[in-house]
């Protein structure tokens, strides 16, 4: 009985570990032969490269304190997207994101772009952040994961020129008083 | 004992060998330039002796750099060095291609778009730190770039 208890919780942790990059995965397999669509993929060794670095200003350090914590970056990011089908991206891939359990962190939309950025919490630390954009022409989906700092993330979005991290730069504002972490 | 050494070295050179060459048999025929550099010739490039490159570069003991025309292929020897447990730092696929995998001491790569690839083989260790003031003396034009030079002719 034991052992049949023990292989129950063995699958189900092995479903969860599969269901946290599922909608990550679902985009990289579906776009991976189309060149209008980039992939990005930044391992946990390249960040590990930069807490190599040395810090100089109260910034620099906070960056290499919030980059030094990540396992990992995945972003597709899709340009001169049509109007209508970025929409229609946009919408399906919230509703991924949403069947996946992600919790809502902050959605922004205006007349250029809408963006929802959600995150996925165990233990009372956010452990992905995953930011969907969709505009008049463009496609983002974007998902970070490892030990995920709100207030200092958004020093990454100043630093990372790949398209959708921008928005990030707004939880710094928006969190000042959040004590996720 | 002394054959038993001997065996287990030049099976070792062999492997050194054979992991350099995965890039070289794939890059040969196809390659317009080939640039290679050790440590005498990576010192050359640094015509104003700066101190940063010197140290980005000084555990660097061999560098290989094949440019080329892209094609289909461009990207696929690189899962050769996958396979043999050469782990990503980072990959980007699409109009433009970068790729950067490396194991103990060795690292490989690719960067480029639909019409040219850089690919390149590095043994030794990069000072990483050093990168972005190397960056800064590259763009200030205060290091001869064979690269363009070569691209040039």
């Amino acid at each position: 009985m034991k052992k049949v208890i023990a292989i129950v919780m063995i699958l189900g942790a092995g479903n969860f570990a599969f269901s946290q990059g599922a909608v990550m995965t679902k985009y990289f397999e579906k776009y991976s032969s189309d060149e209008d669509f980039t992939k990005v993929s930044v391992s946990s060794k390249m960040f590990s490269l930069f807490t190599e670095l040395d810090a100089n200003t109260e910034d620099e350090k906070e960056f290499l304190d919030a980059i030094s914590k990540l396992k990992g970056l995945k972003a597709v990011v899709g340009e001169n997207v049509e109007s209508a089908e970025s929409k229609r991206m946009y919408s399906s891939a919230v509703a991924d994101v949403d069947k996946e359990g992600y919790e809502e962190l902050m959605t922004i939309t205006d007349a250029e772009e809408n963006v929802k950025i959600s995150i996925k919490e165990s233990g009372g630390k956010i452990e992905e952040l995953i930011l969907v954009a969709g505009g008049k022409s463009k496609f983002a989906l974007l998902s970070l994961y490892g030990e995920i700092d709100l207030k200092k993330i958004s020093k990454l979005a100043s630093s990372m020129r790949v398209h959708g991290m921008q928005h990030l730069r707004n939880l710094d504002d928006d969190n000042d008083d959040d004590d996720r972490n | 004992m002394r054959n038993t050494l001997l065996i287990t070295l030049l099976f070792l050179s062999t492997l050194g060998f054979s992991q350099e060459s995965i890039l070289k048999d794939f890059a040969e025929d196809r390659r317009d330039v080939k640039l290679c550099f050790y440590p005498s010739t990576l010192r050359m490039i640094n015509i104003k002796n700066d101190p940063s490159y010197y140290e980005l570069v000084n555990d660097v003991e061999k560098l290989l750099i094949f440019i080329m025309d892209a094609d289909d292929s461009s990207t696929e020897w690189t899962n050769q060095y996958r396979a043999l447990g050469y782990e990503e730092y980072i990959t980007m696929y699409g109009k433009v291609n970068l790729v950067l995998l490396g194991k103990d001491e060795e690292y490989v790569g690719l960067s480029g778009d639909g019409n040219r690839v850089a690919a390149f083989y590095l043994r030794g260790t990069i000072a990483f730190q050093k990168i972005p003031e190397l960056i800064r003396t590259f763009e200030s034009g205060d290091m001869l770039s064979l690269i363009k030079f070569n691209m040039d002719q």
